[in-house]
């Protein structure tokens, strides 16, 4: 009986909890007022960070994303400032869902961001980070879109638009810090900001073209500094060789010098290190294999034609070797591992790699690379002619 | 001991699979990824030699034990007429700070990743006063609860590790090869440290469970898959973060639980998982308490009464809010001073006490 007694006294003190009451939590905050932000954007400034937010369709904002930036020594600091003048809303910043980096401020170095984003109770380490191309992280964040939309959607887009296609691939903060951990480089992957292809919706011409974020391949991250960019032609190359692809369209002429589209349907590679007796390594081969289909033909009837679908197949294979190869150029010439091919060497001999002298990453600008490619034409999609 | 402190063997096994979640979130993986690296996720298996070796030692000392006795029982036996209050003194001692330490723990789990902006003291004296309740009660009490929870954490345990093992990269984990044995022997030091504290719990807590000829092989069948979920909690991990951004991350679990969406559409739900987590941080701490009041009751009967106990508890929430006041004082108890006093108390003192004890015929 006392022990019933004492335990219902208990639940009694402990109903109020439950009913949700602002007094009784510190951290309690209001649905209706927060200003729940999903696009962050880092820059550079004098002496510090410019910070960028932007809101998505907000509860109180009836569809008007919320545009806000600041300058301070560090990212919390401009957080704050920024807080402090959104005297009605809550910022709330625990659904930041992509964090945009000006290409100014990955040049000097991406460091201090990410290590905010590592301790931040907030991010997520798997929150995407983009590379604005060409531009800063503050005019995409305050400049892309009008007044019914933003960069949150322009970037819900090119999300969308990056994980089902074969030429570029979302990176996110964990992969970035694991990779330049692991292999001393990272990709990051790159957005433009460019005039969208929609004419303005207001003002007509005179209010100049709505901006938008548009995928763009990939930024190249040595140490922690942007160093080079692949763009998103040869990022095609980067899927195969991580293993990683998924359609997208190839421009290559037939025989008669026709334009031809072909949908690459699926792809990668396979890497096997060539060493030496001494047990030093000399090289790599590569061979990349690639299956597609083609999308426009230009001319129809061409189905069933086995010596032009086999012509269309070497130039299949030879534009894909330009694309692979100039990814594995510019990895050697900037010494950047972002390929992870270390790893792979790694992978194929244990005991090797081991005792590799010096470091596969030093060995990497002279190493000897023998590229193959293999491809098939699954279906040229031809109406007369039947699938090939 | 009453009829109504008995519990089962499968009971306790249950009890101790709830309680090991509260150590093994703490230095798991991130303790063994620095020592073991990329292979870390292995050392969970390349520790369960030696503590099949351990527990098959418990089972050798339990067996010693009479109708109702547990470890401070056989403790006290052990050491002998003059050295009996020594020892369970020392290990009453050692339980409650280890209690304490495990609530200042449990508030620092809190903080970092749920409570930014919150105190210790808040977590430290509401779970204290709570594992100090139920410490005064029966043993059975607790274990029942043990059992109870077990699918719900087991479930919340499993969901998370398979959304997670989905989005593994294998890369991070491989290759393991032969010149990972030795770094993989040294991170299984986390390992043993983990499962050790509460092995040496489940002993104290094993004078509830009647005394049956029983084959060890239930215990070996329990650590195989204790390993096992270790090993799939490290592997989700290390494969989602690698090793480096592993072993600078606090609790890499929780980051990975953040980090999670749910069937596309459910996230965020760390704060949910993190609040999960006292349950088996409720348990351990009364588990202690208990523990050492038993062990003062056997120095003394009135020394294990519940105004006792009382004071144990009130002992205990005081050291945990005194205890390590910033983070690096935090880590370095965490990470150095108690795995070495819990290594010592299992790995040598009660080694030690057995074989005296065997020796001088008193066990």
């Amino acid at each position: 009986m006392k022990r019933t007694l004492l335990s219902l006294t208990l639940a009694l003190f402990l109903l109020p909890a439950l009913s949700g009451c602002a007094g009784l939590y510190a951290n309690v905050r209001e649905v209706e007022q927060l200003l729940v932000i999903q696009t962050m954007g880092l820059d550079g400034g004098e002496g510090g960070v410019r910070l960028s937010l932007a809101s998505g369709a907000g509860i109180k904002a009836a569809g008007s994303p919320t545009r806000l930036h600041a300058s301070a020594p560090t990212v919390s600091a401009a957080i704050e400032q920024i807080r402090s003048r959104a005297n009605e809303d809550d910022l709330f910043c625990a659904h930041v869902g992509h964090v945009l980096i000006g290409e100014g401020a990955a040049e000097s170095g991406v460091d201090a961001f990410l290590s905010y984003i590592c301790r931040s109770r907030d991010l997520r380490l798997s929150v995407p980070l983009y590379l604005v191309r060409g531009g800063s992280a503050e005019e995409a964040v305050l400049g892309v879109g009008d007044e019914s939309y933003g960069i949150c959607d322009a970037l819900d887009a090119a999300d969308a638009d990056v994980r089902l296609r074969g030429d570029g691939r979302l990176t996110s903060a964990a992969e970035i810090v694991s990779s330049l951990a692991r292999c001393g480089s990272a990709l990051i992957c790159a957005v433009e900001y460019r005039p969208s292809a929609e004419e303005a919706r207001s003002g007509g011409a005179a209010a100049g073209p709505v901006m938008t974020v548009a995928p763009a391949g990939y930024g190249v991250l040595k140490g922690d500094r942007l160093c080079g960019g692949i763009d998103r032609e040869q990022a095609v190359g980067v899927g195969l060789l991580l293993n990683d692809t998924g359609p997208c369209e190839l421009l290559v002429r037939d025989r008669e010098g026709r334009p031809v589209t072909l949908t690459l349907e699926r792809g990668g590679s396979e890497l096997r290190p060539l060493w030496s007796d001494a047990g030093a390594l000399e090289g790599l081969e590569i061979s990349v294999w690639a299956v597609a289909s083609a999308a426009e033909l230009g001319v129809s009837g061409q189905g069933g034609d086995s010596a032009w679908e086999d012509d269309l197949t070497a130039r299949l294979e030879a534009e894909l070797a330009r694309r692979v190869g100039s990814v594995l150029q510019l990895s050697r010439e900037l010494g950047a591992d972002f390929l992870d091919l270390g790893g792979r060497v790694e992978r194929a001999d244990p005991r090797r790699f081991a005792a590799l002298e010096p470091s596969f990453g030093d060995l990497l600008p002279d190493l000897r690379l023998r590229l193959s490619v293999s491809g098939r034409l699954a279906h040229t999609g031809d109406i007369r002619g039947g699938s090939a | 001991m009453n009829g109504h402190d008995r519990y089962g063997r499968r009971q306790l096994f249950s009890f101790c699979a709830v309680v090991l979640l509260t150590p093994a979130l703490r230095l798991f993986p991130s303790g063994a990824v620095r020592l073991a690296g990329r292979a870390a996720w292995l050392s969970p298996p390349a520790a369960l030699p030696l503590l099949l070796l351990y527990f098959l030692f418990l089972c050798r000392l339990l067996s010693q034990r009479g109708e109702g006795e547990g470890l401070a029982e056989l403790l006290a036996r052990a050491a002998g007429a003059r050295g009996r209050t020594a020892v369970l003194l020392l290990s009453a001692l050692w339980l409650l700070f280890y209690a304490a330490f495990l609530l200042r723990s449990g508030a620092d789990r809190f903080i970092t990743t749920v409570y930014p902006h919150s105190s210790p003291p808040v977590f430290v004296v509401s779970m204290g006063l709570l594992g100090a309740w139920a410490a005064l009660g029966s043993g059975r009490s607790l274990v029942r609860v043990g059992r109870l929870v077990l699918p719900l954490l087991g479930g919340i345990l499993a969901l998370v590790l398979f959304t997670a093992l989905l989005g593994v990269k294998k890369e991070l984990l491989l290759p393991v090869s032969g010149r990972d044995l030795a770094p993989l022997l040294s991170g299984a030091l986390p390992v043993l440290d983990v499962f050790a504290a509460v092995l040496v719990l489940g002993a104290f807590l094993a004078r509830g469970v009647p005394k049956t000829p029983g084959s060890p092989r239930a215990g070996g069948r329990w650590l195989l898959g204790a390993c096992l979920g270790l090993s799939l909690q490290a592997a989700a991990v290390l494969g989602s973060f690698g090793a480096e951004l592993s072993a600078v991350l606090t609790r890499p679990f929780f980051y990975l639980v953040r980090n999670l969406v749910f069937f596309h559409s459910l996230e965020r739900v760390e704060a949910l998982v993190v609040s999960f987590w006292v349950f088996p941080d409720f348990l351990m701490v009364a588990a202690l308490l208990l523990s050492a009041r038993r062990c003062l009751a056997l120095v003394r009967p009135a020394a294990g009464g519940r105004a006792a106990g009382v004071l144990c508890g009130l002992g205990v929430i005081v050291c945990g809010c005194l205890l390590a006041p910033d983070a690096q004082s935090l880590s370095l108890l965490s990470e150095r001073l108690i795995p070495a006093l819990n290594m010592s108390f299992a790995f040598l003192l009660l080694p030690g006490l057995y074989l005296s004890g065997r020796l001088r015929k008193r066990l």
